[in-house]
């Protein structure tokens, strides 16, 4: 290949939009994420941003991919591909010989088995219901009037767990309110939200059957604290990257890649 | 093929009216009786003179029937007493209702407590169907239950009128199994949603109707040439697929069932009756000869190895279970298939579907990534 090509990957989730684009060498040229997805116009905004970061325009862009629950709202893109399958390719590429990978997402969580030749062979999703995913942990933020980017060093300060026993984020926001009234410290309240995530995340990855190595992906990766306890729980190392939440995009664009080499 | 088309456009509008079929047979002066799940032995319904009609709830919420179930218990129970509980169903001369799972056995009391207008048919058959004292039971309980029958449908039974019913419905469960095979294998002919419509509307009809469709059917299909086209061959498994949402979602991603283990399809057509002597034995008989199913004493497990078979057998290249929600008796076999399956190679997903969900989102993003998978 002598002419530089590039490929677009977008991913619209229920709470965000990624965009990335790739070159021909796999190198990452543009990419952009927002809050806002399916139904707002972060969408556009991702594409224009990677665009512009790449200093390229759109006619530039050889082939795209959509992927993402709100994939079927944009009709732009050549390909369109399901979120798993885009996370195992993206994931194959950021954690070479990746064996499961963890996606905590907005509003589901999934764990993907790879075999030896990073093909999806076994993905398992959570129940139709928001605990143990990225809006747990938001709702749970916002009963204490925080960011979810605050819990992680919230959690640091921890020096006991408070046990938050409801599954369903309803409840449990209100069992979070009860136990700061209480006298409960808000570290320890914080410690309590996680380890709720982590048995959620920790039955889902049984389920699947755990083989290492073993990454993380989705924007729950940021939350360190949380990273730590569920790689307690689960006795192995876990893998993540700092564009782990580009995860599916990516995936995307390296599949748009992939269909211009067949 | 026209004719393929017109037979199913036919049989389509029944399935997804069967209010209207309801009216038409009252219209007719027939009488009609209500067949709940599974394994009836509505032979005797059709004997008494009376037309049997499909009782498996449908696609809506639960409301008068959430003061007599907890939101636990299945929907095809849940709303098939809601049915029962708005007057939907009032023009019904009885409806039978058997035990064979703890859903079931609450359905009848609830239908007795809460439906005045509709007598119940108890019709109590053992989950250990093939012991003797099994088979004894059977006999003793259908004894009853022709006896209620012939209270709703107004008709005393003769032998040859069940032994003649009994013929009917050995005919067309032969034509069912014919019709399957043929279907799952030619989905460019016959689309997977029109298959699934042909087989509901059965429900709905009389089987002497039915049958002469179905023939009509296999005599066309067994013209064209299988051919896959696009879709993908899979085993469905479960007790049931005619939720319209479900069954779009597996056209979109192009699933053909080349086999199926669905207790309201394959599983509801495959024993036959058997002509030894008296009518009512035989009939009896017949549900001890029921195996290999979810529903029955199943020590062996046979049930799993049936559908990794029926894969195997049929070059399927995976294996979709719809299971019910809050049913326990596929809830036990999910996973044991699912295991199996592992084990020889097979991809398997499992759905879970319910008549009172609204969103499917999260089973389209799984069929889809399983089709991404097959491909
Ligand atoms: S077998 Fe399952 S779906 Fe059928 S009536 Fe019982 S609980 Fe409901």
């Amino acid at each position: 290949m002598s002419a530089k090509h590039y490929f677009l990957g977008i991913d619209i989730g229920s709470t965000t939009s990624k965009c990335v684009i790739v070159d021909d060498k796999n190198n990452i040229v543009g990419k952009s994420l927002k809050t806002g997805g399916a139904g707002t116009k972060s969408p556009e905004e991702v594409v224009q941003e990677s665009l512009n970061q790449a200093q390229l325009s759109s006619k530039d862009v050889e082939i795209s991919c959509a992927t993402g629950y709100g994939r079927k709202l944009i009709n732009w893109t050549d390909y369109e591909l399901s979120e798993l399958s885009c996370h195992a390719i993206g994931g194959k590429y950021l954690f070479p010989g990746v064996r499961t990978i963890i996606d905590i997402g907005g509003q589901d969580a999934k764990v993907l088995k790879l075999d030896e030749h990073g093909s999806m062979t076994k993905f398992i999703m959570n129940d139709k219901c928001a605990a143990g995913t990225g809006r747990f942990l938001d709702m749970m933020a916002n009963a204490f009037g925080g960011k979810s980017s605050d819990l992680s060093s919230y959690d640091e300060k921890s020096e006991s767990i408070a046990q938050i026993s409801s599954t369903c984020s309803v409840f449990a926001e209100s069992e979070v309110i009860s136990k700061l009234a209480s006298g409960e410290s808000l570290p320890n309240i914080v410690a309590g939200v996680h380890e709720s995530v982590v048995d959620r995340t920790v039955s889902l990855v049984k389920r699947a059957g755990i083989v290492e190595p073993v990454a993380m992906t989705g924007g729950v990766t940021l939350n360190t604290s949380l990273v730590k306890r569920l790689e307690k729980r689960l006795d192995v190392t876990i893998h993540t990257s700092p564009i782990a939440q580009y995860n599916g995009a990516l995936g995307a664009a390296l599949y748009a890649k992939s269909k211009f080499e067949e | 093929m026209s004719q393929v088309k017109e037979v199913v456009a036919e049989l389509s509008e029944i399935a997804q009216n069967p209010g209207k079929q309801l009216d038409k047979f009252i219209q007719d002066g027939k009488r009609v009786i209500g067949v709940s799940p599974y394994h009836n032995p509505e032979e005797l319904v059709y004997a008494a003179g009376a037309i049997p009609f499909g009782v498996w709830g449908a696609v809506g919420q639960a409301i008068e029937a959430r003061q007599y179930f907890p939101p636990f218990y299945c929907s095809i129970c849940q709303m098939s007493l809601e049915m029962g509980l708005t007057h939907k169903l009032d023009q019904l001369s009885g409806m039978m209702i058997t035990t064979l799972c703890d859903t079931l056995k609450a359905f009848t009391q609830n239908w007795k407590a809460g439906v005045q207008d509709v007598p119940l048919i108890f019709v109590s058959q053992p989950q250990n169907n093939q012991c003797e004292a099994g088979k004894e039971y059977v006999l003793r309980s259908y004894t009853e239950v022709k006896d209620k029958i012939q209270e709703c449908a107004h008709h005393i039974i003769s032998d040859e009128e069940l032994r003649a019913a009994i013929n009917l419905y050995n005919e067309w469960r032969k034509a069912m199994r014919e019709f399957i095979e043929l279907a799952g294998k030619r989905p460019t002919v016959i689309s997977p949603i029109e298959r699934a419509h042909v087989i509901s509307a059965s429900y709905f009809m009389d089987k002497a109707d039915h049958l002469e469709k179905l023939k009509e059917l296999n005599e066309a299909l067994s013209q064209e040439p299988e051919s896959l086209g696009d879709y993908k061959p899979i085993v469905l498994s479960g007790i049931y697929q005619d939720i319209p949402a479900i069954l779009d979602l597996l056209e979109e991603h192009k699933f053909t069932a080349v086999a199926d283990d669905l207790a309201k399809e394959s599983r509801n057509v495959a024993v036959d009756v058997q002509d030894t002597g008296d009518a009512l034995p035989d009939l009896s008989a017949a549900f001890s000869n029921v195996e290999a199913d979810s529903l029955v004493y199943d020590p062996n497990k046979k049930h799993i190895d049936k559908v990794i078979s029926l894969a195997q057998d049929n070059d399927a290249k995976g294996i979709v279970i719809l299971l019910a929600k809050f049913c326990d008796p596929e809830e036990f076999d999910a996973p044991l298939i699912v295991k199996a399956a592992q084990e020889q190679n097979i991809p398997a997903v499992v759905i879970e579907i319910d008549q009172s969900t609204e969103s499917y989102e999260q089973a389209n993003t799984k069929l889809e990534t399983f089709a991404e998978i097959l491909n």
